[in-house]
């Protein structure tokens, strides 16, 4: 019986643990706050979300073998440039091996904030699959979700109302 | 001297054992049933996904260096988690999923040996048939031997 109760259990809470994503509660609607995580960066140290707050981040979730990867990875690069010091840029690499994602990283020249998951960021945040981004607004609030590859258009538009009229 | 040196170098180096012969008493193809895949969550010797061939490329590569399974299987959990591994550690919360299965299965059983136990008990209980009649025993007996 004791048993039984352990495993309704485990499978109500994965039933709440999937509701309550990051990412279900922007498909709802929701502006849910950002959940802070502390992660190693690629070039060694360690970075946490909650150092970007007062400025909107793009948090762009990749990795080495992903094709769609390849492609977001000048765009993202050359939106870090744009926006320095008005937007952050953070790249989470996630399910691959650390010395691909560094490799990857010199190849596209990507000088943003990198960082390494080993899933549990991943699963918080819901995400199904490579790549997907979020937007988190000045005030740590989720505000998009872009499952898939993004385009440079559909991020500056999603920027827009916290960069005013930043031109190239 | 330097032709020397490096000769006493090459000497050293021939007679050092080789990193590759000094701990890799494992099988890449075992340790590959032990894995999982992270994208597809399948066994890693039954993927085929990018990553899976990265990772069973770096299996190969790190027996070859002489890595122990243990040193690998660490190497992977770093990168991917914990649940990179097929078989979750036993310590922990992780220690219910071996000891849940085994609590199932002797609770099964106790509740299978009561179930067996009653129903032979109930069987026990039952009244044996009434004995025959002496005059109808004989009856029976004459009309078996006429048939006979």
């Amino acid at each position: 019986m004791t048993v039984l109760v352990l495993l309704v259990g485990l499978f109500a809470k994965g039933l709440i643990d999937n509701a309550t994503t990051v990412s279900a509660l922007v498909a709802d609607g929701k502006h849910p706050a950002a959940p802070n995580f502390t992660l190693d960066r690629l070039d060694g140290g360690r970075y946490s979300l909650a150092s970007a707050e007062g400025r909107p981040v793009i948090l762009n979730f990749w990795a080495s073998w992903c094709s769609p990867c390849k492609d977001e990875a000048p765009i993202l690069a050359l939106l870090s440039h744009k926006y320095a010091g008005k937007v952050d840029v953070v790249g989470v690499n996630s399910q691959d091996v650390t010395s691909d994602a560094r490799e990857f990283a010199q190849r596209y020249g990507l000088d943003f904030t990198l960082v390494h998951d080993t899933g549990s960021v991943y699963r918080h945040w819901g995400l199904t699959g490579l790549p997907e981004t979020f937007l988190i607004d000045p005030r740590g609030r989720v505000v998009r979700h872009f499952p898939g590859e993004i385009s440079a258009s559909e991020l500056e538009q999603a920027l827009k109302p916290y960069v005013g009229g930043v031109t190239s | 001297m330097r032709g020397g040196l490096a000769l006493a170098v090459l000497g050293v180096a021939l007679l050092a054992p080789s990193p590759a012969s000094a701990d890799a008493t494992w099988s890449p193809s075992d340790l590959q049933t032990q894995l999982m895949c992270p994208t597809c969550h399948q066994r890693l010797d039954q993927s085929d996904s990018a990553v899976a061939q990265r990772m069973k490329a770096l299996i190969l590569q790190w027996h070859d260096q002489g890595l122990s399974e243990q040193q690998v299987k660490d190497r992977f959990v770093t990168m991917f988690g914990p649940e990179v591994l097929a078989a979750p550690p036993p310590h922990g919360f992780d220690l219910l999923a071996w000891l849940v299965p085994g609590l199932v299965l002797v609770g099964g059983a106790a509740v299978a040996g009561g179930l067996a136990l009653a129903w032979a008990r109930r069987r026990g209980g039952e009244p044996d048939a009434p004995p025959l009649d002496p005059a109808m025993e004989r009856r029976i007996d004459a009309e078996l031997d006429a048939f006979e």
